[in-house]
């Protein structure tokens, strides 16, 4: 059930982790995180809050 | 075909996984810990596939047989969390793991350690959930609703309920957030959004409908136990709070938690077509905003889940019309699935036929959800029947089939074995039979007026009955060669190839078969 295909895959050098470029990536994977856990936070909060209020 | 792999494994000794239970404990590879949502997926899935048996069997004959009727409340309440909660969506989430870092060129998760956590608080929360059952008063039987005054009315297993669901909550948060953090932050360099495959697509716009609705279902549960505990009356009507604010903020929720369970599916079925009509998907991008604009509408739906409880009327219009609309862009994609078969070289192994059934009988699903969507008609409809055969075909020969289609489609590639191609299409066909079988004369027995969740009913509505119970055993018991051609396949079998399938495309198949334990360490480049 093969048959060969060109693939369009070719390696690219990829910085090891520790050097700038894969620093950068995990704090903008922090950073996502951050934003992402706030607004997973303010909606539990904000729903109770906003029937408190009520 | 080139195969992508690379040497920085055995640079760094860790080519092979450790051994051992450890290995399962502490992983923080994605493949093992999809591997893990699987095989816990697949064994809640035969937890409530048990629960709905013995409801089927009780419903075999009007007169209660078998269980006694709080019982039979119990076990429709169970089966619904063990299956939505238990089942579907860990399939889901088991999927996203496994394909999510190789589909789009990543390592890993952003947050391995964090998956491991997603992944072994699951066990956990299911165990605290069913061992409800045992305490006194039983477990929880008010529905999966949990609609208050009367969900209140659990015994000493209500706060365990609560504290299961809070759990469960916070695995999916916490796997939706790793999801949404991979695909956005791992992707291989040319990988642009609009290049990603469909199940990534579809699984980053279900990541963030997972972030904004399962903490307001922890706000409800909170609330609820507030309200039992700790004197607040936040539903309670005699202390100035509302029950029915409980059911919009549940709603609110679980509208979108049904897109929860089959956004998912909509992209693995946009996987799978192509390769077996060996066509490009037709209209991708159209595909992409078709996606999002179903997430977008599920908020503002929700209500249509409660035209009974009296609202006015706009609200009944504006929620009847908004729902009618999510017609739109599931047409669009539906459409998209038979333009890409039209005149494609097709072929019918079991995924293939898996996602043909699919597409014929969500369709189903989804033209009772329409009917369902008229205000005035749902009164008739409401609590009865009709409403347990609609969502049952979107879940069942829709989420269901489709984490079927995914695993026969990837299981060679996964494993490096090939399945028992037979077996599964006998699987098959009496999956497709059975399902047919078991849910189609329950749109006739709900129309006819039988109300849901009871365990007795009137003589006229045996037949139908009876035949509903025949379907359930045969596609409850024809699930046991899906497990059985798994394991088959997972002990050994006929080599699979890299490609596995003649028509498949994307980064996941330029790797070996199966894959090294770790993966694109080295991004490949995306032309």
């Amino acid at each position: 059930m093969t048959v060969g295909r060109s693939s369009k895959v070719a390696m690219a050098g990829q910085p090891p982790s520790g050097e700038p470029a894969s620093r950068e990536r995990a704090t903008r994977a922090r950073r996502t995180v951050l934003v992402l856990a706030a607004l997973a936070g303010l909606f539990y909060f904000g729903f109770i809050l906003m029937m408190v209020w009520r | 075909m080139s195969t992508v792999s690379s040497s920085h494994d055995l640079e760094h000794g860790h080519a092979e996984p450790p051994r051992g239970l450890t290995r399962w404990l502490i992983t923080t590879n994605h493949k093992d810990i999809g591997t893990l949502y699987l095989l816990f997926s697949l064994t809640m899935f035969f937890i409530g596939g048990a629960m709905a048996l013995i409801i089927r069997a009780e419903l075999f004959q009007p007169g209660l047989q078998i269980v006694d009727p709080h019982f039979f409340n119990q076990m429709t309440t169970m089966h619904a969390l063990v299956m939505i909660f238990g089942a579907v969506m860990p399939a889901f989430v088991g999927l996203a793991n496994w394909l999510i870092p190789m589909m789009i060129g990543a390592p890993d998760m952003a947050l391995p350690r964090m998956n491991n956590w997603s992944f072994w608080i699951m066990p956990f929360a299911f165990t605290l959930l069913l061992s409800t059952l045992f305490m006194p008063g039983g477990g929880p039987a008010g529905g999966w609703t949990l609609y208050p005054p009367l969900v209140l009315q659990t015994g000493q297993a209500f706060p365990f309920v609560i504290l299961a669901i809070h759990m469960m909550g916070a695995s999916s948060i916490m796997g939706a957030i790793n999801i949404i953090a991979t695909i956005l932050n791992l992707r291989a360099p040319g990988m642009t959004l609009m290049k990603m495959p469909l199940f990534v697509w579809t699984w980053l716009i279900t990541a963030y409908l997972l972030i904004a609705v399962m903490p307001v279902l922890a706000g409800a549960v909170t609330m609820l136990l507030t309200d039992k505990f700790f004197g607040t009356s936040f539903f309670n009507a005699g202390g100035g709070g509302d029950p029915v604010m409980f059911q919009h903020i549940f709603w609110f929720f679980g509208h979108p938690e049904v897109y929860i369970m089959i956004l998912p599916a909509f992209g693995i079925i946009s996987m799978i077509i192509p390769t077996f009509a060996r066509k490009p998907l037709f209209g991708y991008a159209s595909m992409v905003y078709a996606t999002a604009s179903i997430a977008f509408l599920s908020f503002i739906v929700w209500a249509h889940h409660m035209f009974t409880v009296g609202m006015p009327l706009a609200g009944e219009l504006f929620f009847m019309y908004a729902t009618m609309l999510i017609a739109v862009p599931t047409g669009v994609k539906v459409f998209n699935w038979v333009s890409t078969m039209w005149r494609g070289a097709m072929t019918f192994e079991t995924p293939m036929l898996f996602a043909i059934a699919f597409v014929i009988l969500f369709t189903i699903g989804g033209f009772s959800g329409l009917m369902l969507a008229i205000a005035p008609a749902d009164f008739q409809y409401h609590d009865t029947y009709f409403v347990v055969a609609h969502f049952h075909y979107v879940l069942v020969p829709g989420a269901v089939f489709s984490i079927m289609a995914a695993a026969y489609y990837w299981l060679p590639k996964w494993t490096g074995h090939m399945y028992d191609e037979k077996l599964g299409k006998l699987h098959f066909w009496l999956s497709v039979i059975g399902v047919n079988v078991l849910f189609f004369p329950q749109h006739f027995l709900g129309l006819a007026g039988m109300p849901r969740r009871i365990p007795d009913y009137a003589l006229q509505f045996t037949e139908f009955n009876m035949i509903s119970t025949v379907g359930a055993f045969l596609f409850g018991f024809s699930q046991l060669l899906f497990a059985y051609n798994v394991i088959q396949t997972i002990r050994g079998g006929a080599k699979a190839t890299d490609q596995v399938w003649e028509g498949a495309h994307g980064l996941e198949w330029t790797l070996s078969s199966p894959p090294p334990y770790h993966t694109f360490t080295t991004a490949p480049e995306v032309k």
